[in-house]
């Protein structure tokens, strides 16, 4: 349901930077989405289709890169890259729980990062 | 066909208001964001908070629901000032609908507005209300598992009030397992476990709410 909200603000945004650009055709728009944002792409792409209609962007595809979480030392604030399956949270939770220890000797880790959603790029014409 | 750089985030909109929000709300009033799924307490928690804190602290209420004004009606019948949001089948709110709700509230003579979401683990977290600090209250009925399936709301909450503590003999639910996975998820939580019914609990929420607001006050006057 915020899918609606928050396509109509990639729009907005496309539409803005592209009419600074001068471009005429939006062909593709570069998305980089958190696997815990709570935004799922299918449905980002079904609502693009029904509001990108006699816009600049009524041809472009979204190009939506799902950007994991990782995980942050809880003593020293460290990151780490760590498989994260978004819909199995137990193995997520075992994975977080058997990492190496930190750089700096801990081995608590919590999760960081993996929210939002961005426009980094547009293909353009 | 080129490629041009963009870089924003598609958001923007919403932060930018949660920023005026926080402005106009100011430096005296610590703003609360409630999240929850539905029936876990929030109202009730509401509730209980004004009643326990009257004479001390005065709050101030925003309620989001789809639709009704029940909740309000219940915050009202404490004797706190209430604005009742319906999203009309939104299913979170956003800060635009906080800015619109301001001048109706009495906020020069408040000292804590708590902002109750709609009832909803998912949606309410990409959108930023301008609040202080995000609270997410679970409950035991919910079981021990909320965390692990929906994290990304625990993630952004500086506490988790867990409620219903009351009903803990009867639930085959881990209380211990609920702290892990609160903690494995966001480490910097504090847990709050409590009972509307009974009032267990309750007085550590009040702290809570106490030092934050201090807390603020004290960033306030330094800056």
């Amino acid at each position: 349901m915020h899918e609606l909200s928050i396509t109509q603000a990639i729009l907005d945004t496309a539409l803005r930077h592209a009419e600074q650009a001068h471009v005429k055709t939006i062909r593709a728009l570069d998305l980089r989405v958190g696997a815990l944002s709570g935004i799922v792409p299918d449905s980002l792409r079904f609502y693009f289709d029904l509001i990108n209609k006699g816009t600049l962007a009524e041809d472009a595809r979204l190009e939506i890169e799902l950007v994991p979480p990782r995980a942050r030392c809880r003593a020293c604030g460290a990151e780490y890259d760590f498989p994260f399956e978004a819909d199995v949270a137990e193995a997520w939770l075992a994975q977080l729980e058997s990492l190496e220890p930190c750089a700096c000797g801990q081995r608590a880790y919590e999760l960081s990062g993996g929210t939002g959603c961005y426009l980094d790029s547009m293909d353009v014409e | 066909m080129t490629r041009i750089p963009v870089i924003a985030n598609v958001l923007e909109y919403n932060t930018a208001v949660a920023a005026d929000v926080r402005k106009i709300v100011g430096s005296r009033v610590l703003t609360l964001n409630l999240i929850s799924s539905p029936g876990a307490g929030k109202t009730t928690l509401i509730e209980r908070t004004a009643a326990a804190l009257k004479g001390e602290l005065r709050l101030a209420v925003i309620e989001g629901d789809l639709a009704t004004t029940l909740d309000a009606a219940r915050v009202a019948a404490q004797g706190v000032p209430v604005v009742q949001i319906n999203t009309n089948g939104g299913c979170h709110l956003e800060a635009r609908q906080i800015m619109a709700a301001l001048p109706q509230l009495p906020l020069g003579d408040a000292d804590v507005l708590i902002i109750e979401n709609v009832g909803n683990l998912v949606c309410p977290v990409e959108f930023d209300l301008g609040e202080d600090a995000r609270v997410v209250v679970t409950s035991l009925t919910e079981g021990d598992d909320k965390p692990l399936k929906y994290p990304a709301s625990f993630m952004a909450a500086q506490a988790v009030v867990v409620n219903k503590l009351d009903l803990a003999p009867y639930l085959p639910v881990s209380m211990d397992r609920l702290c892990q996975s609160i903690t494995a998820i966001n480490g910097r939580a504090k847990i709050m476990p409590l009972s509307c019914a009974t009032g267990e609990g309750l007085e550590a929420w009040l702290d809570w709410i106490r030092a934050a607001l201090r807390a603020k006050r004290e960033r306030g006057s330094l800056s």
